[in-house]
């Protein structure tokens, strides 16, 4: 099974930050995990560090670039098509779902509080992946 | 359905105007023999049987209604009839004779308000009934509507009371007949100025509905996060420090535990609720696969209470996916959680197909179990949001799952019916059509 070398989070929550780089540590822990607290920040860091990561964890509702402005511009360059990219937010609205999925996010995972159920789920996401 | 009874009640009311109008023409024109007045009366009298018969066309699936309205159109086309008689023999009465021909006229018009009234009233019953079964808030929306109504009926009843009067007024003292022209204008006017106002509050409420709708959804969403994160904070304490707190403290740490799942329950099925009216996609829908999706989501719970499943055929039918396998869940879920202590659950889904009355084929699903059932006192209120049939301490719930249920049900224009004997198992059928919107 292949690693993800770099891992991305990008969510304004510091404590969802924490709690999410909880579970990668575990599941991962020779991952470089990154994170940022909106859309502008994480593609301003892509852009100068290259390779871009293998993985990105993105929250919808942030200031300035949302997760959907984020992704329509990520989505614009071809040097990411690698990357694979889970959105991770509290919604679970149906039109969000569609619309995320539309813009080329690979995963939908709505915020959950227990750790347990938050690693089981990331590794289903992935299983096919990493 | 509130612009339907409005508008049946509208058209009732402008023909009965009509009717007035040739009325006060027609004596008038006795009294002055001015041409005109004549030519206003045949006017009106043409007009008359149109309007009748637009009103035909909103009753059509209503049979009491299609009735009543047969009993109208013969009133009116008998008292225009007598109005005609009344010209006709006119050169050859005494005044006394006239009088008696009036008065008896006039009893006819009586009845023709009155049957307007009967009709009006069965359009006002007919709403009522179907309005009762929504919620509160739309309660209050039919009973302005309802209010409104009988504020233009009573427009409409001192319009005719006036007019009578005027009328008699007039034959007495022959004066200007324009006068009587103008009232009826004006009574007119005031019967459309009330109707736009009725039209406005109908606006009004419907926008209203709308925003609280948006307003459970946003509040029900918003509310998740901090419980969230009360949740991540809570479950770090039990898996790092439990070992540090005293019985005590485990024990109130637990009961936060349970709090937080029962609030978050009962969040997640508020937002089900008020996402519904959400506008969402149709697709064809595989009931089959929705069923099993169904089952996957309680796969758990299905082997923890060792339940039986029993599946037939289902259907393909055009519907919004994500609220077929809600209410799949819930349904199965229901079955799961009222169960008999001792007895292994048997869950049955069959299915069959109907044809409704307009030739669209129909689907009925049965989902049968053999738990504890309930009373069938409850079979209505047990759809009802907030409402349970058994106690919350005993089998725990927020009391909206069936709510959901029926709301999904409607929204894709079917029904959900139950019924039970206590003791042996509940029946819950659903009716939807096969190829909705």
């Amino acid at each position: 099974m292949k690693l993800p070398a770099k891992i991305l989070i990008v969510d304004d929550d510091p404590e969802d930050q924490e709690f999410l780089l909880e579970a990668l540590t575990e599941i991962w822990p020779q991952a470089d995990n990154v994170t940022k607290n909106d859309g502008a920040e994480a593609l301003e860091y892509i852009e100068k560090n290259p390779p871009p990561p293998s993985l990105i964890f993105l929250d919808l509702n942030m200031p300035l670039v949302n997760g959907f402005e984020f992704l329509s511009k990520f989505k614009k360059n071809s040097d990411y098509h690698q990357s694979h990219i889970i959105i991770y937010t509290t919604s679970s609205h149906p039109h969000d779902k569609a619309k995320t999925k539309e813009l080329g996010a690979n995963h939908y995972l709505t915020k959950v509080a227990d750790l347990g159920t938050l690693k089981k789920k990331i590794r289903q996401a992935v299983e096919n992946v990493f | 359905m509130v612009d339907h009874t409005y508008l049946v009640k509208l058209k009732l009311q402008t023909a009965f105007t009509t009717l007035l109008k040739a009325e006060s023409a027609q004596r008038g024109y006795i009294i002055t023999s001015d041409k005109d007045l004549l030519n206003k009366f045949i006017e009106a009298r043409n007009e008359l049987p149109l309007m009748a018969a637009s009103v035909d066309s909103l009753l059509i699936d209503n049979p009491e209604q299609v009735k009543n309205m047969a009993t109208t159109k013969r009133l009116f086309r008998a008292r225009l009839v007598w109005l005609q008689n009344v010209i006709d023999v006119i050169p050859n009465v005494t005044t006394i004779t006239l009088d008696s021909l009036f008065t008896r006229g006039t009893k006819i018009t009586d009845s023709i308000a009155a049957q307007i009234a009967l009709m009006s009233n069965a359009e006002d019953r007919l709403l009522s009934m179907r309005l009762s079964e929504k919620l509160t808030q739309e309660k209050r929306a039919a009973s302005f509507v309802l209010l409104f109504s009988i504020f233009s009926l009573i427009v409409v009843f001192f319009a005719y009371l006036r007019l009578k009067g005027e009328s008699n007024l007039l034959k007495a003292s022959i004066t200007d007949n324009t006068v009587l022209e103008s009232m009826v204008d004006k009574r007119t006017g005031e019967l459309r100025s009330a109707n736009e106002k009725l039209n406005v509050q109908n606006d009004l409420l419907e926008r209203k509905n709308a925003e609280l709708n948006s307003f459970t959804f946003i509040a029900s969403h918003d509310l998740k996060e901090p419980l969230r994160k009360i949740e991540i904070y809570t479950n770090k304490i039990i898996r790092a420090d439990e070992d540090h707190l005293t019985e005590d403290g485990k024990n109130n740490l637990r009961k936060v535990s349970d709090s937080i799942q029962r609030m978050k329950n009962l969040i997640d099925s508020i937002f089900s609720y008020a996402q519904i009216e959400q506008e969402l996609e149709y697709e064809k829908t595989d009931l089959a696969q929705i069923a099993a999706d169904a089952l996957n989501n309680l796969s758990e719970k299905v082997q923890e209470k060792n339940a039986r499943i029993d599946i037939d055929e289902l259907p393909v039918i055009n519907a919004v996916p994500e609220q077929m396998e809600q209410l799949f869940t819930n349904l199965i879920s229901n079955s799961l959680k009222y169960t008999q202590p001792g007895k292994s659950p048997l869950i049955e889904i069959k299915s069959e197909k109907q044809f409704a009355e307009n030739g669209d084929n129909c689907w009925k699903i049965i989902f049968s179990d053999n738990g504890i059932g309930f009373d069938e006192l409850y079979k209505e209120k047990i759809f009802q949001i907030f409402q349970r049939a058994h106690s919350k301490s005993q089998y725990p719930g927020t009391g909206i799952g069936l709510a959901i249920c029926r709301k999904i049900v409607e929204n894709h224009h079917g029904h959900i019916t139950a019924k039970s004997v206590p003791g042996q198992g509940s029946i819950f059928t659903i009716m939807l059509p096969e190829n909705f919107k």
